[in-house]
């Protein structure tokens, strides 16, 4: 039945653009995840666990090496093995589990949602302060490393360019990836330890598992149902370090994330569209 | 006759196999309209519509001439004080108020400047540097109405506002509702208690089980309610101090409950007696069976 009401003009007052209230969301979301105590312990811990041996694997390099400047290959050195991922899981559980369910248990999503943003700017923001923590480990470290190693004449200003456009570019994948995950799982629940506890589990239980059947079935390609051995894979490939017996193929590897990512950002937004904000 | 400014078609939502909204036909403002309706009427489910937070499964409802679902940019125009706590009780009121009129779009100066207005208005500026989490529920209530008027919207959606506020509190928010209507807003007040809404507007809206009961004139709708006693709750202290108050058959020691046929009376005689008496009264709140049962009698 077509309904005919009074229309009314937007009154012409100065309001600021889209970019300006995502901002706003994610300042207040950073500020209220990024300070919490164990948030900055890890955060702090991880940046030290990966820039300290990361420097110092590239000072031996060019130490061995003579006068020659480091390979690119020693910079893959956080996604060859686990400590990184270790602190990326406690970092997307602490600083996403209660990403999205901390607001339906308050249900403070109803605040947001009634002011002039919509379902995918909510979630955008949200996602950015996930990643925007992540990043604090996943970026950070590497870039300061490049950085710093080239400014000590470690690395020739080539490898150091690429290094620095590689760990950023993985870093970005890495954080984007990981964040859809904590958001997805988040939505699920209003309450966030049970969120963080699912995230850290999945995260785990997934690498764990695609490793041992791995294994035993001797089928690599287990290994793509981890996003760390995904990760891995790409981080490898890009910075060109060369491998024995079979392996992962980067190009497939990023085909898996890049999946995982449109699939569980679509289901988060479908998850939160159609759920019933609030229950009388 | 105006046109109103909310306006509700065969209006149905399910949650699941219950109905939150079971074609529900009303119209709203201009002005104030009370909604009216027992808990679990359906009155948060037709808010949550209106603000593009709820899509409808069948019919339509408009706001200000717009489908109120996917039209994020009308909420510029509206202000929405839920019933839920919905605050983030680790900020104090001022960032709270300014980082909500942010997500608005106001630019961090302009949002200084109404939050500052804003919590004026409902005398929470000397509480600003207050966190949330120390507040009472009548002082979070009025940091929900702040939020929701420092935008200056043409309509304003308030779930239970007055719910848990005392009775000093309950009188200067009434009296902040008038002054914003008389300024020209539109104000859609809901409670389950009809008498706090009679104090505000004599239209109403009357909700039961997602259907619209009556519209129009309170006062119409009120000879039914005289036919019920009011069975009124008030939260007080006084009969802690009271050496036989174990011995009362009281719903708690801090409670009375009160029976009366002239409910207005008693609610505008209250803070007379108490000031004179020297009593302190927390809350007061409609146990609302009165209510109830013209709902039935409606209903049937």
């Amino acid at each position: 039945m077509a309904l005919a009401s009074p229309r009314y003009a937007l009154e012409d007052e100065t309001r600021q653009g889209r970019r300006d209230r995502l901002w706003a969301i994610f300042a207040v979301n950073f500020r209220l995840r990024g300070t919490r105590t164990l948030v900055t312990v890890f955060a702090v811990i991880g940046f030290i666990a990966t820039f300290v041996p990361l420097m110092v694997t590239v000072f031996t390099s060019q130490l061995l090496g003579g006068s020659s400047s480091a390979a690119m290959s020693v910079f893959a050195l956080p996604y060859n093995g686990f400590l990184l991922f270790i602190f990326i899981m406690l970092l997307s559980a602490l600083a996403g589990g209660g990403i999205i369910a901390d607001d339906l248990g308050s249900k403070s999503i109803s605040l947001y949602l009634s002011r002039p943003i919509t379902l995918s700017d909510y979630l955008a923001a949200k996602g950015a302060v996930v990643a925007a923590i992540l990043g604090l480990i996943a970026v950070i470290p590497g870039v300061v490393t490049v950085m710093v190693a080239f400014l000590l004449g470690y690395v020739s200003a080539t490898v150091a360019a690429e290094a620095f456009a590689v760990y950023l570019g993985l870093g970005i994948l890495l954080t984007v990836t990981f964040s859809s995950i904590a958001l997805f799982l988040s939505s699920l629940t209003d309450r966030s330890a049970w969120a963080a506890s699912g995230i850290f589990a999945l995260l785990l239980m997934d690498d764990i598992v695609a490793g041992i059947i791995g294994g035993v079935s001797n089928n690599v390609y287990w290994l793509y149902i981890s996003p760390w051995e995904d990760m891995g894979s790409i981080a490898r490939y890009l910075f060109s370090v060369s491998v024995t017996g079979p392996s992962l193929n980067p190009a497939v590897a990023f085909a898996v994330l890049a999946g995982i990512t449109i699939c569980l950002c679509s289901a988060t937004y479908v998850r939160l569209n159609r759920m019933e904000l609030v229950t009388e | 006759m105006s046109d109103p400014v909310v306006k509700a078609v065969n209006a149905s939502k399910r949650y699941g196999e219950v109905l939150g909204l079971n074609g529900f036909t009303a119209n709203f403002g201009p002005g104030i309209t009370g909604l009216v309706g027992p808990n679990g009427a359906g009155k948060s489910t037709l808010f949550r519509v209106v603000t593009g937070q709820l899509k409808l499964d069948a019919g339509q409802i408009t706001i200000l001439g717009t489908d109120a679902w996917n039209t994020q940019w009308k909420n510029r125009l509206i202000g929405f004080c839920p019933d839920h706590p919905g605050l983030y009780d680790w900020m104090n009121p001022e960032e709270f108020v300014r980082t909500l009129l942010m997500i608005d779009g106001f630019d961090p100066d302009d949002a200084e400047r109404r939050t500052r207005r804003s919590l004026e208005t409902v005398e929470m500026w000397e509480y600003r540097d207050r966190k949330i989490r120390t507040f009472s529920k009548g002082m979070r209530q009025r940091v929900k109405v702040a939020q929701a008027i420092a935008h200056e919207p043409k309509v304003l959606f308030l779930d239970e506002p007055l719910n848990g506020m005392d009775p000093v509190g309950r009188v200067s928010l009434l009296e902040l509702f008038s002054k914003l209507a008389s300024e020209g807003r539109h104000l859609i007040v809901s409670s389950h208690v009809l008498h706090e809404v009679e104090r505000l507007t004599s239209q109403i809206v009357m909700i039961s089980n997602g259907r619209a009961l009556a519209e129009g004139d309170l006062h119409r709708i009120r000879e039914l309610l005289d036919q019920y006693p009011h069975t009124i709750e008030i939260e007080t202290r006084i009969l802690t101090d009271h050496p036989d108050v174990t011995s009362i058959r009281f719903p708690a020691p801090d409670r009375i409950t009160v029976q009366t046929s002239v409910p207005d009376t008693f609610y505008q005689n209250l803070p007379e007696v108490a000031l004179m008496e020297g009593i302190n009264i927390i809350g007061v709140r409609s146990l609302d069976d009165s209510l109830e049962a013209v709902f039935r009698f409606l209903s049937r």
